[in-house]
C-alpha cells in the first residue's frame, strides 16, 4: 500500500468521525446527528477498516478492504464485548465505545507505520475529474437520478407508516383484581381504535348494575380510569366491569374484580 | 505444486479495464466506450431507484390485491435489472460491481421491513431482541432469558447490538433494523470477495454473487435480526480468507491466518451451527490442500483445530443451556419424524404441496431446483472433464485446492441434501444452503463462464439469457423463502399461533402486563403469546401447556394451571377462528394429545376458550377483544 494524499484525507476524516462518535457517547450527546453518524461509523466500519489496513498493507485492494470492513468491525465488536463482559465492569457501554475507539486509533497507527516502510512518492497524482460526456447529458442524468431518488424516498417513507390494528382495551389497574385494604380498585379503558369513540361503563355485582358511567368520550390514543365502588368484605362473587360502545347493549369488553369465583 | 501455481497465475489475471474493452471493440473509441459505460451505470442506478420506489408502492396498495403483486414483482425485478445493468456495463470495475450488489441487497431487504415497519415479527429475531434488552438492563451476558435461553448462550449478535447502541445512542428499536440492513448489504459483497479469492475475475464474481443471493436463506431469513444471519456473514468472510490460505503465497499467510483466527472466535461466540460448519469447511480446505500440494504445510489445519477447540470450549462454558438446547433440538427432529410417520402433521410447506402461492409463482418455485441443478451440472462438467483427463494421463488433479474443497462443500453436498426438502427436515436443509451456496455459485459461474466472456455477435442475447436464468433462480428463492408472517400487511390475519399474530393488540397486552404486574411472572398462552409476552412483557413463558386449553372442564383446567404454577393465563380468541400457522396451537409435541383436532383441519373449539371464565380461581383482568388475560389466584388462595 502506498499512501496517497487522498487516502490520508479519507482516513483522517474517518478517524475524526470515530472520535466524534466516541466523544458523543462518553459525553452522552443524545439525539445528536454527529454522535449518530460518528457512532455508527465507530461501531460498524472503522475498527474493521483499521484492522484490515494494519494487517494487509498489500494483498487487499481498497475496494475489498472497504467491503470487508463491516464484517471485520462485527468481529472486533464481538471480541471486545466478550472481553469486557468478563471484567468487573460488565457490559459497560462507555467502556465498549472507548475500546472500539482505542482499537481503531492504535490499528490505524500500526497501518501507517507499516505503510511508511513502503516508499511514499513525493509527487502525488490527483486524477482530474474528466467526464467524456456533454454538459447536457450530465444535467439530464443528474436530474433523472435525483427525481428517481426523491420518488423512491417518498414512496418508502409512505410505506413505512404502518396502520396498526384497531382495538379497545379494558384492564384492571396494577394487574390485581382483588381489593387490598385502603387501596380501592380501578380500571382503565384505552381507545386504540384510530378514531374517537364513546363508551358506557357499568359495574355489575350479582347481576345488578351498581354503578354506571355513560358517554365516556375518548379520542384515539386516550384512556379513561374509573375508580370502583368498595366491595363488601364478605363479598364472595366480586363484580364485573363491562364496557359498551355507546348506544349498544352487547358487552364490548369485560373484566372481573374481587374474589375469583364467577358464575 | 505446478498445477497449483498455474491456478495462481490464473487467479492473478487482471480484471478487464476500460482499455481492454476498447481494444476488443475496434470500432468504438475508448472515450465512446467510457461514455457508454457511464450512461449504462446511470441508467442502472435509475432503474434500481425505481425498483425501491415500486416496492414502497407495493406496500401502500391494498394488501394481497393484484396491484400489490404486480408492484412487488416489478420492484424486485427493477432492482435486479438495475443491478445487472450496472454490473455488465462497459468498463465496470470492482467498485461498481460491489455498489450494485450492495444496492440489490438493500432492495431485497425492503420487503421484510415494509411488511411491519413498527416492529419485527419473526420469533427468531424476537428472542434476540429480548436478550439484547436484558443485556442492556443487566450489563452482562448472563441474563434471565425467559423463553429461548440459547440466544443468550451465543451473544455475538447482541454484543454487536450493544456496541452500536452505545456508540450511536440509537434506540433498540432502530438498532435491530440497522444491523440486519448492514448484514444484508454486506453478505453479497463478502461472497463476491470469496469468489474473487478463488480466482474468478471481477465480472464473473459479480455473476457468482448474484447466484449466491439466490440461496434460500438470503432473501428473508438473513434480513432478520438473527444470529444465524451474522453467522452466515462471518462464515463467508472466513471462507474468503481460507481460500487465500490454500494458495502458495506464504507472505500473506500470517495476516490472513490472524484475521481468520479472530473471525473464527467471533463466529463461535455468535452461532453454534455456523461455527460447526465453519470448522467442517476449514477441515475440507485443509484436506484439499494436503491432497493437492503434498509435502507442504498450510495453517488451515491448525486454524480448523483452533476453531474446534474454541467451539467445544464455548459449548462447555455455556453447557447449562447449550446441552439442553441441542438435546431438545435433536428430540424435536425425532418428534417431527414421528409425526410424519403417523401422518399426524399438517403444517404447510411452500414447495411442492400445500402452497398458497399463485400458480405462476408455484411454477417459478418448481423451476428453482431445476435451474440450480442445471447450473451446477454445467460447472461440474466444465471443471470435471479437465480434472479427469489430467488424472488419467498423469495422476494429477488439474484443479486448485480451493475449488476442490468448494466442489465438496458446494455442489456435491447440495446434490446430496436437496432431496431432503421433501421431508420434515426441509427447514434444516434449506438453512444449510446458505453455507453450501458459495460453492454452488462458484461452479455455476464456472459453468456459464464461456457465455459470459463470449464476444460474438450473439453475446448480448447470451448474456441476457444467462442473467435471465439467474433472475428466475432469484425469483424462485424469493417465493420459497417468503416472509413467514405473509408477504403483505393485511387487515385481517389468515392463521393463528404464527408470526402474523404479533399484532398491536397482543403487543399492547404484553406491555400492559409487564408494566402493571412487573417482570418474570409465569405466564402461559399459545405459541405466539408465549413469545409475545416474553419479549414485550418480559414474562417467563413456557411450552407444553396445551392440556389447560384442550378441555372444556373448568375444574380440570384449574388443576392443570395450579400444577404448572401458572400466575397468568392468556387467551388468544383468534385460535378459535383460524387454523394454526405451523400446524400446532401451543407446542410441536401436542400431536401426542389425542384431544387435539388440528390434524383433522379443525379449529380450537370456542368452548375450550370460553371455559376460562368459569374456572374457579381465575380472574379476568384484561380484555382487548382478541387477547384476554386471566390472573390465577389459585396459587395463593388454595395455598400452593
Amino acid at each position: 500500500m502506498i499512501l496517497t494524499r487522498r487516502q490520508m484525507f479519507a482516513d483522517g476524516a474517518l478517524l475524526l468521525a470515530a472520535t466524534a462518535g466516541m466523544l458523543g457517547a462518553l459525553l452522552a450527546w443524545t439525539d445528536s446527528p454527529v454522535r449518530i453518524v460518528g457512532g455508527l461509523l465507530l461501531a460498524l466500519f472503522t475498527p474493521g477498516y483499521a484492522l484490515l489496513k494494519a494487517l494487509f498493507p498489500r494483498g487487499l485492494t481498497a475496494v475489498e478492504r472497504n467491503a470487508l470492513s463491516v464484517p471485520a468491525s462485527f468481529v472486533v465488536a464481538i471480541l471486545i464485548g466478550a472481553a469486557v463482559d468478563q471484567t468487573p465492569y460488565g457490559l459497560s457501554g462507555s467502556l465498549i465505545v472507548a475500546l472500539l475507539w482505542m482499537c481503531t486509533v492504535s490499528l490505524m497507527m500500526v497501518a501507517y507505520a507499516r505503510s511508511l516502510r513502503n516508499r511514499m512518492p513525493r509527487t502525488i497524482q490527483i486524477s482530474r475529474l474528466s467526464l467524456p460526456m456533454g454538459v447536457g447529458t450530465v444535467v439530464v442524468s443528474l436530474l433523472l437520478v435525483e427525481a428517481s431518488l426523491i420518488w423512491a424516498g417518498a414512496s418508502l417513507v409512505e410505506a413505512s407508516l404502518s396502520t396498526p390494528k384497531a382495538f379497545t382495551a379494558l384492564s384492571v389497574d396494577g394487574a390485581r383484581g382483588v381489593q387490598q385494604s385502603g387501596v380501592p380498585l380501578s380500571v382503565t379503558l384505552d381507545n386504540e381504535e384510530g378514531q374517537p369513540m364513546r363508551y358506557d361503563l357499568e359495574v355489575d355485582a350479582g347481576g345488578t348494575a351498581v354503578s354506571r358511567v355513560e358517554g365516556v368520550q375518548l379520542t384515539s390514543g386516550a384512556h379513561y380510569s374509573m375508580q370502583l365502588p368498595v366491595l363488601a368484605d364478605d363479598d364472595t362473587a366480586g363484580a364485573d366491569v363491562i364496557a359498551y360502545r355507546a348506544g349498544e347493549t352487547t358487552p364490548y369488553r369485560q373484566v372481573h374484580v374481587g374474589p375469583a369465583a364467577q358464575s | 505444486v505446478a498445477s497449483s501455481v498455474a491456478t495462481t497465475q490464473e487467479i492473478a489475471a487482471p480484471a478487464p479495464t476500460s482499455q481492454a474493452v476498447a481494444v476488443s471493440s475496434p470500432v468504438e473509441s475508448t472515450e465512446a466506450a467510457l461514455r457508454r459505460g457511464i450512461i449504462q451505470r446511470i441508467a442502472g442506478s435509475v432503474v434500481l431507484l425505481i425498483g425501491f420506489g415500486l416496492l414502497g408502492q407495493a406496500y401502500t396498495s391494498p394488501a394481497g390485491g393484484p396491484a400489490a403483486y404486480a408492484l412487488y414483482w416489478s420492484g424486485l425485478g427493477a432492482c435486479f435489472v438495475g443491478t445487472v445493468v450496472i454490473g455488465i456495463s462497459r468498463g465496470a470495475r470492482p467498485h461498481h460491481h460491489m455498489a450494485a450488489l450492495a444496492a440489490l441487497g438493500l432492495g431485497m431487504y425492503l420487503p421484510s421491513y415494509l411488511r411491519n415497519p413498527a416492529y419485527p415479527l419473526f420469533q427468531d429475531e424476537l428472542f434476540h431482541i429480548q436478550t439484547l434488552q436484558l443485556m442492556l438492563d443487566y450489563g452482562t451476558t448472563h441474563v434471565p432469558i425467559t423463553n429461548f435461553p440459547i440466544a443468550g448462550a451465543y451473544p455475538g449478535l447482541e454484543l454487536v447490538g450493544l456496541a452500536v447502541m452505545s456508540a450511536s445512542g440509537l434506540s433498540l428499536d432502530v438498532v435491530v433494523r440497522i444491523i440486519p440492513i448492514a448484514i444484508h448489504m454486506a453478505i453479497p459483497l463478502v461472497a463476491y470477495f470469496a469468489l474473487t479469492s478463488t480466482g474468478l475475475r471481477s465480472a464473473h464474481a459479480f455473476f457468482g454473487a448474484l447466484v449466491y443471493m439466490a440461496n434460500w436463506g438470503y432473501y428473508w431469513f438473513h434480513s432478520t435480526f438473527s444470529y444465524e444471519s451474522l453467522g452466515a456473514l462471518l462464515f463467508l468472510m472466513i471462507v474468503g480468507f481460507g481460500v487465500r490460505l490454500t494458495q502458495p503465497n506464504r507472505r500473506a499467510w500470517v495476516a490472513t491466518t490472524l484475521v481468520a483466527l479472530l473471525t473464527g472466535v467471533a463466529i463461535v461466540i455468535t452461532h453454534h451451527i455456523s461455527g460447526a460448519i465453519t470448522i467442517g469447511v476449514l477441515l475440507t480446505f485443509a484436506a484439499a490442500f494436503k491432497l493437492k500440494v503434498s509435502g507442504r504445510r498450510s495453517p488451515l489445519l491448525d486454524l480448523a483445530l483452533f476453531c474446534l477447540v474454541v467451539w467445544i470450549g464455548w459449548l462447555v462454558y455455556q453447557a447449562g443451556t447449550t446441552i439442553l438446547y441441542l438435546g431438545g433440538n435433536f428430540v424435536d427432529r425425532i418428534t417431527n419424524l414421528l409425526a410424519l410417520f403417523q401422518g399426524n402433521s399438517n403444517s404447510t410447506r411452500s414447495l411442492f404441496w400445500n402452497s398458497a402461492s399463485p400458480l405462476p409463482e408455484q411454477f417459478v418455485a418448481y423451476l428453482y431446483p431445476v435451474i440450480a441443478l442445471m447450473l451446477i451440472s454445467l460447472g461440474l462438467y466444465q471443471q470435471g472433464v479437465p480434472v479427469l483427463r489430467s488424472w488419467r494421463s498423469s495422476r494429477t488433479l488439474d484443479i486448485s485446492a480451493a475449488r476442490l474443497a468448494l466442489a465438496v462443500v458446494g455442489p456435491l453436498l447440495w446434490l446430496a441434501t436437496a432431496p431432503g426438502v421433501l421431508t420434515r427436515t426441509a427447514d434444516v436443509v434449506y438453512r444449510s444452503w446458505s453455507f453450501l451456496f458459495l460453492g454452488v455459485a462458484l461452479f455455476a459461474t464456472l459453468g456459464v463462464r464461456p457465455w459470459l466472456i463470449d464476444r460474438s455477435r450473439w453475446s448480448t442475447l447470451r448474456t441476457a439469457t444467462v442473467y435471465g436464468v439467474v433472475g428466475l433462480l432469484l425469483g424462485g428463492a424469493v417465493i420459497l423463502s417468503g416472509n413467514q408472517a405473509g408477504r403483505f400487511r393485511t387487515t385481517e390475519v389468515h392463521s393463528s399461533a404464527g408470526p402474523e399474530d404479533f399484532t398491536e393488540d397482543m403487543v399492547s397486552a404484553a406491555r400492559w402486563l409487564g408494566t402493571d404486574a412487573g417482570r418474570f411472572h409465569f405466564v402461559i398462552g399459545d405459541a405466539t403469546s408465549a413469545v409475545g409476552f416474553a419479549v414485550w412483557g418480559m414474562q417467563k413463558t413456557n411450552q407444553g401447556v396445551w392440556p389447560i386449553y384442550y378441555t372444556t372442564d373448568p375444574q380440570l383446567a384449574q388443576t392443570y394451571a395450579n400444577d404448572m404454577r401458572a400466575e397468568y393465563i392468556t387467551v388468544d380468541m383468534r385460535d378459535a377462528r383460524y387454523l394454526p400457522r405451523y400446524g400446532f396451537y401451543f407446542d410441536s409435541f401436542e400431536f401426542l394429545d389425542l384431544r387435539r383436532a388440528v390434524s383433522l383441519g379443525q379449529l380450537l373449539p370456542l368452548e375450550d376458550l370460553a371455559k376460562f371464565d368459569q374456572m374457579p380461581a381465575l380472574r379476568r383482568i384484561y380484555d382487548n377483544g382478541d387477547i384476554v388475560v386471566y390472573q390465577n389466584s389459585g396459587l395463593t388462595e388454595v395455598g400452593q
